[in-house]
């Protein structure tokens, strides 16, 4: 693999478990000014105000589950992701990530806007731990699934989001990812670019993928998972399978208002 | 120490994709020019005959060195300078540059500084042979001590690699530290002996200053291949003390990042 985290299978006892999240605490430094962030280099503490992202969570997801997560703005999804992704740090707890990851954070970042999409297709690919033989023999599919026609061989800059974001999302999902993570990228495109991803996101968890989802609709997360966590405050109020996790979710949220 | 091995491991890992990113870098910065690659090549020539002319035909103050020209002395200093100059400044940019690798996709963050020092060690190397081809045009044939050119030039790189790592992290922490960093350039260009034998140095303070400076040492070293035809260990002392240098700038450099990368991520 390369650029990728790749942690020892002894370390993790139990070889169906494909994610460890154990005592995480994401803490966010929120710098009061410039100036204050300029001081933190010289010295170890001050001139922020702490912001708790994350507080204390714990689970663990096997491999081959769809697991879906919902929460509220705010409740800490993303930030979740990010540390799963491996794209952020934990400020305490241990996070074990034992595949590849391929993750939608966001569909549009992540592309260097000067390449061209065939290239990016390559360095993204690259990036995320395939092979450039696999990348070589997906890349038809790639280009076929983004369907971006003679723009493939243009630079990403001249695309438009909607074109980056079918590129992201189908470079995503054709390089046999181990672990999928979407967080709400499946609103991209029109109807059919829909319903094809959804088809071939239902193809990778029917082929033993892992998938986490963050929603807000809880109608797609019944149609792709199994088992459902709820966040609210950077904390898990519910872990469950996905019918009662989504009970769950639309009574505090009616409870809320 | 175990930070400098994991800096190193990911340096060799991602040595693709350092070269790739460089690639592209290089391409967007001369493509989309009708002269495309001659811009690489025709921007420093510029450099170079201005220098040439006022040497040749305007200021005579240059004294011809061991033998060579005033202008060739000159050019086997500054040639290097222009890269130290650029990841100087753009190394330090470079982690701001590349932002997009740090803030949404997984991708080593001591990597990206090895990125901006690898396009400008290629668009440097290109001058070095243009230099060279001059030296021969002027009658200086290639010697034994012209091997010691890539030495010299790793040396540069590396330096330069864990500077732009120290400074990078900083940069990216805060923007006044970028601004600083354009600000004294200049200022270094006087303090290196580039434009003056640093032998002729009367000034005591100045004398030390060079001394310690490793860009003195960097410029002296493709000098004493090029025209003083002296080996690297000839100098003992100058040769100890910018290793000494190089160690203390790498240790500055792991220690930001040991202290900051983790946070950097959230602050970009």
């Amino acid at each position: 693999m390369i650029c990728q985290m790749c942690f020892n299978e002894k370390m993790i006892k139990n070889n169906r478990e494909i994610i460890k999240v154990k005592n995480v605490s994401k803490t966010y430094k929120l710098y009061k000014s410039e100036r204050q962030r300029l001081l933190s280099v010289f010295k170890r503490n001050g001139g922020y105000i702490k912001k708790n992202a994350i507080n204390d969570i714990s689970f663990s997801v096997e491999k081959g589950e769809s697991v879906a997560i919902f929460g509220r703005n705010g409740a800490g999804k993303s930030t979740l992701l990010k540390l799963i992704t491996g794209v952020t740090y934990p400020t305490s707890g241990v996070i074990r990530v034992n595949g590849r990851v391929s993750a939608m954070l966001e569909l549009t970042a992540g592309f260097n806007a000067e390449m061209t999409g065939r290239n990016n297709i390559y360095f993204r690919g690259e990036l995320l731990g395939a092979t450039r033989e696999e990348i070589r023999n997906a890349e038809k599919d790639i280009i076929e699934f983004a369907s971006l026609g003679d723009y493939i061989d243009q630079p990403v800059r001249t695309y438009s989001s909607g074109m980056k974001a079918r590129l992201g999302f189908a470079v995503n999902v054709n390089i046999k990812p181990e672990i999928l993570i979407v967080d709400e990228a499946l609103s991209v495109g029109d109807e059919k670019f829909r319903r094809k991803c959804n088809d071939k996101i239902n193809e990778l968890v029917s082929d033993g993928a892992t998938f986490l989802f963050v929603t807000h609709s809880t109608a797609s997360a019944r149609k792709f998972c199994k088992r459902g966590i709820v966040l609210k405050n950077g904390k898990i109020v519910c872990d469950d399978e996905i019918d009662k996790a989504v009970d769950y979710y639309a009574t505090m949220i009616n409870n809320e208002k | 120490m175990n930070t400098l091995k994991e800096i190193a491991i990911e340096q060799i890992r991602c040595r693709k994709q350092i070269f790739k990113l460089a690639k592209s870098d290089l391409v967007n910065t001369y493509s989309g020019t009708i002269l495309g690659w001659a811009w690489a090549i025709i921007r420093p020539a510029t450099y170079i005959a201005i220098y040439y002319i006022s040497f040749a035909f305007g200021l005579r103050t240059g004294k011809p060195v061991e033998g060579y020209s005033y202008f060739l002395w000159l050019i086997a200093g500054i040639i290097p300078w222009f890269y130290i100059r650029d990841v100087f400044v753009e190394g330090a940019a470079s982690i701001r540059k590349y932002r997009y690798l740090v803030t949404k996709i997984k991708f080593p963050l001591s990597v990206i500084p090895a990125i901006t020092s690898t396009t400008l060690l290629i668009t440097n190397i290109v001058l070095i042979a243009i230099m060279l081809i001059i030296f021969i045009f002027s009658g200086h044939y290639p010697d034994i001590y012209w091997l010691q050119i890539p030495f010299y030039l790793l040396l540069m790189f590396l330096f330069f690699l864990s500077w732009s790592l120290f400074a990078a992290i900083l940069s990216s922490m805060s923007k006044d530290f970028l601004q600083l960093i354009k600000s004294v350039t200049i200022g270094l260009f006087w303090l290196s002996g580039i434009f003056f034998e640093v032998g002729n140095v009367q000034n005591e303070v100045l004398k030390v200053i060079l001394k310690i400076n490793p860009i003195t040492f960097l410029v002296n070293g493709f000098r004493n291949s090029l025209i003083y035809k002296k080996w690297i260990w000839e100098d003992m002392s100058a040769l100890l003390l910018f290793i000494l240098m190089y160690i203390i700038m790498t240790m500055l450099a792991i220690f930001v990042y040991k202290r900051l990368a983790d946070d950097l991520p959230d602050v970009l």
